[in-house]
């Protein structure tokens, strides 16, 4: 049986070794336990939790999603709270074999800092996750994601009081995602997960308005899987931290171009929805294809394809 | 609650644009309570359309009230777009990816001795599937049902004979003419549970209805869904305790919980 074992730290003195690359994405998992019916926990690469602020929230008014040739959500980070979690939820991780990333949202850098000095201390915690797509209200409600200096500033204030691997999503609503992601590894990102969804809009003909409340809301599913698997090119061949893919994956396939693309991991999100097994087959489908290929170890797929094509001008 | 391969036994249409589809998987057959709903992937190999569709179950071969074969169950939609359309033409022998049953179902407790059934097109769904379990339990049932038109209207003949059933439509072409909520103010009196589901104007419009004290009511809601396991928050209702999933923590709540200042879905 091949390796498939992956390391998402090496930087890190804990280091953040999965047993297999495959994750579940943020938002699409709960806290876990939900799905613990339909799939063997254990079995997953590591999971990540929904977005979790300093209190609760209550979300966005309804509609919050709207199928496209994909999935459109505006959910608005509901979510129970960084006590709650650390509560209900961290006792119940600090059980599983399979490892939980928290990922953390605020509005403000000293939030985001509040909610980490938190889980940092917890059992059962044991990675972040920073989302920072999300509006600053110290920037005049600019998405923290979409400036090098606002993502790097959020990093930087993070990352002196995260003892655990800090692992930062990147917004691909951006002129450049390359100079951001140096600009968050310099601060001090132990490893880059991309992308996040992309912005988008539907329109009800009828009532001749956005169908979302939220009027616009994140694109995800297979639609945005090519776009995300360019920018994992990018980012893997500009930054020597470990980047984790995600965006529409649903079958090994689409988690195989990932990792050729320069991921050392992946995140399932909106697939999970259409197939809760979805992650089970993907771990199944890259095992074979590794025996197929004759190939031992996963990482020598990791960015194979960017060494195939040396002359590439990007 | 399992995700499993259903064999389609049947799928016709028994009204303008409302299809029964008659499946057959043995445990979802036994263990599914009138108010759950099913979710169902419109194609095998195909993510257009990407998600699946929750459809409320009809009626279950476990009841001894109807004619089913145990093993099999009968959910009930109205074509309204690709996934339905889609749904509308599986034929007998073909397999479908079903999850569940999900959600909470409506709770009938031991006391009740009268019940009152208020539904709403499509939302007459979970309440056949109640109607047989209460004849099962030999309570007394009274069906009011609202629809567009006779020719959208759910079939007397697919009801326990048990069942009082009245109906009434917008045109006037069958039944009463009106609003089914127009019906109710007779029967609350003789009633000692009500339970409904239909569209929201409908419900808030029971909500409004003055009603003897103490008269439990409970609805089954209605909400656009993503993964129907909890997760992906995109069907919750407001509640006076905050936003509740629909798929999880519904979609059976009680009609005092809710909170119908926030403004309608659509």
């Amino acid at each position: 049986m091949a390796s498939l074992a992956v390391n998402l730290a090496p930087g890190h003195p804990n280091d953040l070794w999965l047993k297999n690359p495959v994750m579940t994405a943020s938002g699409t998992f709960g806290y876990g336990t939900e799905y613990a019916k339909l799939v063997d926990i254990n079995r997953l690469g590591a999971i990540v939790s929904k977005a979790i602020t300093l209190r609760p929230r209550t979300g966005n008014p309804q509609p919050r999603i709207v199928e496209t040739p994909g999935m459109l959500n505006a959910i608005g980070l509901q979510n129970i709270g960084v006590d709650a979690c650390i509560r209900e939820k961290a006792p119940i991780w600090a059980t599983w074999t399979t490892p939980v990333i928290v990922n953390v949202a605020g509005f403000t850098v000293e939030e985001y800092v509040a909610v980490v000095e938190k889980l940092v201390e917890t059992p059962g915690v044991a990675a972040i996750e920073l989302n920072i797509s999300c509006p600053n209200v110290a920037s005049e409600g600019k998405t923290f994601g979409l400036s090098c200096t606002d993502a790097a500033l959020v990093t930087e204030a993070v990352r002196e009081v995260c003892t655990l691997p800090l692992i930062v999503k990147l917004s691909p609503n951006v002129t450049d995602i390359v100079e951001i992601a140096r600009a968050v590894v310099d601060a001090g990102a132990d490893a880059l997960s991309l992308i996040n969804t992309i912005p988008g809009m539907v329109i009800d003909i009828h009532r001749r308005r956005p169908v979302l409340a939220n009027l616009t809301g994140g694109l995800s599913g297979p639609a945005i899987r090519p776009i995300a698997v360019r920018m994992v090119w990018q980012v893997a061949q500009a930054v020597d931290v470990p980047v984790i893919g995600i965006g529409g994956i649903t079958s090994a396939e689409d988690a195989l171009q990932f990792i050729l693309a320069g991921a050392s991991a992946v995140q399932v999100g909106t697939g999970t929805f259409v197939n809760p097994r979805t992650c089970i087959e993907v771990i199944e489908g890259i095992e074979a294809f590794l025996e197929a290929e004759g190939i031992s170890d996963i990482r020598e797929l990791i960015g194979a394809a960017g060494r195939e094509c040396r002359d590439w001008p990007g | 609650m399992k995700q499993a391969l259903a064999t389609v036994i049947d799928n016709r249409m028994i009204a303008r644009g409302m299809h029964l589809l008659r499946l057959e998987e043995p445990d979802q057959a036994r263990t599914v309570q009138p108010g759950q709903f099913m979710h169902l992937r419109v194609g095998e190999a195909t993510f257009d359309p990407l998600l699946r569709r929750p459809l409320s179950v009809l009626r279950t071969g476990v009841s001894p009230v109807n004619d089913l074969p145990a093993g099999q169950y009968d959910l009930l939609f109205d074509v309204v777009g690709r996934g339905t359309r889609l749904l509308a033409q599986l034929r007998p022998g073909d397999l479908v990816d079903v999850l569940g049953p999900l959600g909470r179902p409506f709770q009938i407790s031991p006391g009740v001795r009268r019940l009152l059934l208020v539904g709403g097109g499509i939302g007459v769904v979970p309440l056949v599937a109640l109607a047989e379990e209460a004849v099962r339990r030999r309570i007394a049932v009274t069906f009011l049902a609202g629809f567009r038109t006779a020719a959208k209207a759910y079939p007397a003949a697919l009801l326990p004979r048990e069942v009082e059933y009245i109906i009434s439509t917008d045109d006037g072409s069958a039944g009463h003419r009106g609003y089914v909520t127009s019906l109710l103010p007779d029967f609350l009196q003789w009633a000692d549970l009500v339970c409904a589901c239909g569209p929201s104007p409908m419900l808030e419009a029971l909500a409004r209805l003055e009603r003897p004290s103490g008269l439990p009511v409970q609805i089954a809601m209605e909400e656009h869904m993503g993964c129907a396991m909890g997760v992906c928050l995109g069907c919750v209702v407001p509640t006076r305790h905050g936003p509740r999933r629909v798929c999880r923590d519904g979609p059976v709540f009680d009609l005092e919980e809710m909170d119908w200042s926030w403004p309608a879905s659509r």
